[in-house]
């Protein structure tokens, strides 16, 4: 894969990975039109659809390592905007959120992934 | 685990992407959005006590005070109800209580502005005390505390909230 067409792609799926994350968080899911699970699924979802992309184990685990990492940056940003002055002045409030939301896209995309290699045929 | 991967396996994945980017993207607009709703409701909900109506019954040995709780939600855009836990009645200067006092679990739904009647009957050592304080002044001011349980109606679930409900009134045998 062209290294421009694989940042892309990061970057478009940890960002997707980051807003579902989000949803499941403490802050939002009482507010979140979709429950909790769902959420959770949409990011499994995530890892499904690279996993079809991306091709061997080596490119998988570094992509499902960039999608956690730009996800996230997106789960923090998602986090702080409805509450920037609250987080400003203690960031640590989210800091819970925000450590569990990266275990779980980590986790769920890299499961994804395999599901999504094996529909691919491997 | 290497193998080339088909245009039409790339095309689903992308898809499939497609999908979670747009429906996670409308369900975090809308989850902030209520988020944001929900905080400055709360930011502005505001408490008024304005002492309605004071009797004082000196042959039956107690007095009977009505106020009407103002509760402004100016931006209330999400379901809520709202109950008065109990209150206590104590001069100003906090020297002097009067007892605590309930409304029982009466829940009211809340408006942009609801009015709240609630009243309480003084007697026994309370009703001394009072009359002591009328003795001391005429109009003596008293402290209203009480504390309100608000339950907001969230899509997913129901979130509460005890606000404190402080008032200041003066009493006057003449009242209203």
């Amino acid at each position: 894969m062209k290294v421009l067409r694989w940042f892309a792609l990061a970057l478009f799926a940890g960002v997707t990975a980051g807003i579902s994350a989000a949803l499941q968080t403490e802050e939002l899911r009482n507010f979140s039109p979709v429950p909790t699970l769902v959420a959770s699924g949409l990011i499994a979802v995530v890892g499904v659809g690279v996993g079809m992309v991306v091709k061997g184990v080596q490119e998988g685990l570094m992509m499902a390592l960039a999608i956690a990492l730009v996800g996230t940056v997106t789960l923090v940003l998602a986090l702080s905007l409805p509450n920037v002055e609250v987080v400003a002045a203690a960031p640590e409030l989210i800091l819970r959120s925000v450590w569990l939301g990266a275990i779980l896209i980590l986790l769920l995309t890299i499961i994804g992934m395999v599901v999504g290699r094996i529909l691919s045929g491997e | 685990m290497r193998s080339e991967a088909r245009p039409w396996q790339s095309r689903i994945g992308l898809g499939l992407l497609a999908a979670v980017a747009l429906i996670s993207g409308v369900s975090l607009g809308v989850a902030e959005y209520r988020y944001v709703a929900f905080r400055q409701t709360l930011q502005q909900i505001q408490f008024a006590v304005r002492l309605t109506d004071f009797a004082l019954v000196e042959k039956n040995q107690h007095a009977r005070l009505r106020w009407i709780v103002t509760v402004t939600m100016p931006t209330l855009q999400i379901p809520a109800f709202l109950e008065l836990l109990d209150w206590h009645v104590r001069s100003a200067d906090e020297s002097t209580y009067l007892g605590y006092y309930t409304t029982g679990e009466i829940q009211v739904a809340l408006t942009s502005m609801t009015e709240i009647p609630i009243e309480a009957t003084i007697e026994g050592p309370n009703f001394e005390k009072l009359q002591r304080l009328l003795a001391e002044s005429p109009q003596p001011t008293l402290l209203f505390q009480g504390a309100a349980r608000v339950m907001f109606q969230l899509p997913r679930a129901e979130e509460r909230k005890k606000i404190p409900v402080v008032g200041v009134f003066t009493l006057s045998q003449e009242h209203p």
